[in-house]
């Protein structure tokens, strides 16, 4: 009876003998060290949870991204502090009390306390402020919340809420959609230009990689901010906040895709003269199907730690672009559009609203956590030759 | 005992005979000085007489676009034009620059007689030549962009007379309850800088920011030594200022005032917290910040009264979109939209909660007003609002969003200050609640400079919509007639009125009235037409109004004497009492 290897019976005497004698496929040998890698493993999991979390954002988050709190004399819940320290318990029903404005004159300083006469439970599975699940589905229906009127003060928000009233922990998940999506997307599609243009180079070498790499040397030595801010400053404002956004996408790829066909282009150099290339060529073969049939594939396990690697610094590029306000723009909503919104009177909100720096902690993660994958991935796949990945 | 008592007593009586000396002293020997100075009381200084000498830094909000007193038009320009210059008399109703004026029996006239000795601060003398060229030469010349409408009465502009070389008589055509701040919101200026200019037609463009600071000159505490674009505009003692205090030291205390340029709020307070700055109005949102930093010498000063500023939404009802033109001519939709603005939320957020809702012109403080029961007003409700525009026939499709009858959205671009964070949340928070009833207004912050020219810089007005504040004079009526008459020289709003087509029958009716009210001296019938006014401008929102925010300063108090506000921007008052601690 052939039993597949567990984890325990691997460990200790990996990745050199394993228990049974049937060889570990290349697939199988790169997740086991991928798994060694405890930091990246873990930056792994921490990334797919991000992910599927931002990815059913509106059903997670309590309340839409963009829908203002105000209570029945329409004043704006602004700056309420984070309610997740604030949650009681009931036996075991968690409850929030109603919030209650405060108001020190000595200080000027606005705030919330908890009216203690008015009890709120939190329950799961509530029925809220109506949105679309994935885009598409029109409901109401929240994992969690008190299931009050907007304009009750029975609301909970776990991170509090900006100057407008509205809810940053949502803000966050559903920012994330933008903030983690667009690292993969501009990703993507540099790839897809830097695989073309830097096969080409390489597999074709002479003049075409000449005209090529000076190209791309030309690319690469633009000043990469000033340029980005300057494209998306060239953006026409009036333009749609969804319009934008590609806008946005096109010009990290156009300023993203340079390094990418370098480091192809390398890799092509390397493959062209190897045997199987030249036995492909010597039975026949066309130019396409080689560089796709036979060179790519073996470049894939390089490309995508390449992409790992290059993910974070796109997240960081748009964090850097909505921060300046030539990214994102309202209606949606990104994390470096958050850190913007506390650039008016930073002082004022930093002082006495830290909880709105909470965005940039979020950045930090995923930024750490991409970094880490992108290493595990590396050490993993090709523990001697990859030495740095390129970046954008 | 008793002898070291005397003695004491004795030593104190020399000390003070020896400053009553040095007073005199001084007196007779400042050069510059008029023969007959104005001497500010120590009663109106809030630390008493100063000492002399030191400098003092306020940055400035925006690069001056025009160091000219009549046609600047922006808060930047102000705060260093409102140093430069002074008027006849001020606007509490005593002699300035006129040592004494004489009001007729009939009310129509006013005789000013120069102060003695007088000059500007490039020490030409003032003459009654110069009071007649400033005001029948420039501000009543047609081809000067100035403030007529504060002047002008039954059509006309009063006479003005040189009776002798001290002497000047205003006559106005018929009685005239402005005419007193008319006078008092009118610098005075040098004929003999200007008069080329005039001659050349060319007076809008004279004394820009490029002029030679020799070539530009004043009756105010200080004149312009330099201003480097960008960075920053010095200015230097006028050392031919016509006031004095009470131990006889020539004002202003301070030898200079420095002005750097920035325009960034934040770097603003920033600025002021290090000390880099003296005095720094700031936002609503800045008096926690600066509260705590009381120990370090900042204070904060909240005046209850609130500021005459006026924070209004416009709506350019001569637009180059003919839906939104149409549209914003449209009475219900302006109504639908003071409906939508939600002013306590834009307080609360916005202001710190430093203000009052405000649904018309009125000022409350000041005689004539307030937002009294009985005005209209129109307090955020969006079902009314949905409601209006639903009349008007702007249905919502499936999405909520409302469109013209051609199919276009109704969308429309609202200007707001960039670096303005109050004006910009407004905008913010208004286009919120527009979404909610199918409206679309995309915020769209500009440059201050920028948002002036787009408002009054190019005729007709290009913008669409802007959320906006603007100074709003001392509060005597007189002084907005410039923004409410529809032809006065701010109606930025429906500059078509100004050029008299399609001028409809409630601005027809504002204009008589605000008529009316000049024309008469009796306090109590003025206020009955204003307050038919006031009840026809709330009624028909030229403006959507929203509110009155409280007047906010701050200042190190370890370092500067005699602190008594600014105007909200950078423009301080009185700057010739202030001294350097």
């Amino acid at each position: 009876m052939k039993t597949e290897p567990t984890e325990e019976t691997c460990r200790g005497e990996w990745p050199f003998a394993p228990t049974n004698n049937k060889p570990l496929s290349q697939s199988r040998l790169i997740w086991r060290r991928f798994r060694q890698h405890r930091a990246g493993y873990l930056a792994g999991w921490v990334l797919a949870i991000m992910a599927l979390s931002v990815f059913f954002a509106g059903f997670l988050a309590p309340y839409p991204a963009t829908s203002p709190h105000s209570d029945a004399q329409n004043l704006p819940y602004a700056y309420v502090p984070p309610m997740l320290g604030r949650i009681h318990f009931q036996g075991l029903r968690p409850f929030v009390y109603g919030l209650k404005r405060t108001y020190d004159p000595l200080t000027s300083v606005r705030g919330y306390g908890e009216d203690t006469s008015q009890v709120y439970y939190l329950k799961l599975f509530v029925h809220g402020e109506p949105y679309r699940f994935l885009g598409l589905l029109p409901t109401d229906l929240h994992l969690f919340g008190t299931g009050q009127p907007p304009d009750s003060p029975g609301q909970f928000f776990p991170l509090g809420t900006d100057r407008f009233g509205r809810d940053l922990f949502s803000r966050i998940l559903i920012g994330g959609r933008i903030s983690l999506g667009i690292g993969p997307l501009v990703v993507l599609l540099s790839f897809a230009v830097g695989i073309l243009l830097g096969g080409l180079s390489g597999y074709y070498g002479g003049g075409t990689d000449t005209v090529i790499q000076r190209t791309v040397e030309v690319a690469m030595s633009l000043p990469r901010l000033a340029l980005l801010l300057a494209l998306s400053a060239a953006l026409p404002p009036q333009l749609p906040a969804i319009s934008r956004f590609w806008g946005i996408v096109a010009i990290l790829t156009l300023v993203g895709w340079a390094p990418l066909a370098r480091v192809v282009r390398g890799q092509f150099l390397a493959l062209r003269e190897e045997s199987f290339v030249l036995a492909a060529r010597a039975l026949g073969l066309g130019d396409l199907r080689i560089i796709f049939k036979h060179i790519l594939p073996n470049t894939a396990s390089y490309l995508i730690v390449a992409a790992t690697l290059a993910a974070p610094s796109v997240i960081l590029l748009e964090s850097v672009l909505s921060f300046f306000r030539f990214g994102v723009q309202e209606p949606l909503v990104s994390w470096g559009l958050l850190m913007a919104d506390l650039q008016d009177n930073f002082q004022y909100q930093i002082q006495f609203h830290p909880w709105l720096l909470i965005p940039g902690l979020f950045i930090f993660i995923t930024v750490l956590a991409f970094n880490y994958l992108g290493d595990a991935l590396r050490d993993a796949v090709d523990p001697f030759n990859i030495a740095e990945g390129p970046g954008i | 005992m008793k002898r070291q008592l005397y003695t004491i007593a004795a030593l104190v009586g020399l000390i003070l005979g020896l400053i009553g000396a040095s007073g005199s002293v001084s007196f007779a020997q400042q050069a510059g000085l008029p023969a007959s100075p104005l001497v500010v009381p120590a009663t109106q200084m809030p630390d008493g007489p100063g000492r002399s000498g030191g400098t003092l830094t306020i940055d400035d909000t925006d690069n001056p676009k025009t160091f000219n007193p009549i046609t600047e038009q922006e808060s930047s320009s102000s705060a260093v034009t409102s140093l430069l210059n002074a008027p006849l008399i001020n606007t509490s109703g005593q002699g300035a620059v006129a040592q004494a004026f004489e009001v007729s029996a009939d009310q129509r006239s006013v005789t000013l007689t120069l102060r003695k000795g007088i000059r500007f601060s490039d020490g030409t003398p003032v003459t009654a030549a110069d009071v007649v060229f400033t005001l029948v030469n420039v501000v009543f010349n047609p081809s000067v962009n100035s403030d007529k409408a504060a002047w002008q009465v039954a059509g006309q502009f009063p006479k003005v007379a040189a009776l002798d070389a001290q002497t000047i008589k205003i006559t106005a055509p018929v009685a005239f309850s402005g005419l007193l701040s008319a006078i008092a919101s009118t610098p005075v200026l040098p004929k003999h800088l200007l008069a080329a200019a005039v001659q050349a037609g060319a007076f809008n463009a004279a004394w820009g920011v490029d002029t030679d600071p020799t070539q530009i000159a004043g009756l105010g505490p200080f004149r312009l030594k330099s201003f480097t674009p960008g960075q920053q505009v010095i200015l230097e003692r006028n050392p031919f200022y016509w006031k004095v205090d009470e131990n006889g030291t020539q004002l202003p205390y301070l030898n200079e005032i420095r002005m750097p340029i920035v325009s960034d709020d934040n770097v603003r307070l920033l600025r002021f917290s290090n000390g880099q700055t003296d005095i720094y109005p700031p936002r609503p949102e800045d008096i926690p910040v600066l509260r705590q930093q009381a120990n370090q010498g900042v204070s904060v000063l909240v005046q209850q009264a609130g500021t005459v500023d006026l924070n209004v939404i416009a709506f350019n009802q001569d637009a180059a979109d003919p839906d939104l033109r149409a549209l914003f001519r449209d009475l219900r939709f302006r109504q639908a939209m003071a409906y939508a603005a939600n002013r306590q939320g834009m307080i609360s957020a916005n202001l710190n909660g430093l203000g009052e809702a405000r649904f018309g012109p009125g000022i409350a403080s000041t005689f004539w007003i307030g937002d009294q029961a009985g005005f209209p007003s129109f307090s955020f409700n969006l079902q009314k609002a949905a409601a209006l525009l639903d009349q008007i026939g702007l249905v919502p499709d499936k999405n909520g969003l409302r469109h013209f009858a051609d199919g276009k959205p109704v969308e429309f671009t609202l200007l707001t200050v960039q670096g303005s964070t109050v004006l910009t949340n407004d905008a913010v928070l208004f286009s919120n609640d527009l979404a909610k009833i199918g409206v679309k207004a995309d915020v769209r912050p500009l440059d201050l400079n920028a948002v002036i020219d787009q408002l009054i810089g190019s005729r007709p007005p290009q913008y669409q919509a802007a959320r906006i504040s603007l100074g709003g004079g001392d509060g005597d009526p007189n002084l907005l007639r410039s923004i409410y008459q529809s032809s006065g020289n701010l109606h930025f709003w429906k500059f078509s009125d100004g050029s008299g087509q399609e001028v409809p029958a409630w601005q027809k009716q504002v204009d008589q009235l605000l008529e009316q009210q000049a024309q008469t001296l009796d306090l109590a019938t003025r206020a009955d037409l204003l307050d038919q006014f006031q009840t026809i401008v709330a009624q028909n929102q030229p403006l959507i109004f929203l509110y009155n925010a409280q007047g906010l300063e701050a200042f190190r108090s370890d370092r500067v004497g005699n602190f008594t506000g600014t105007t909200g921007s950078a423009t301080l008052l009185n700057p010739e009492i202030l001294f350097r601690k």
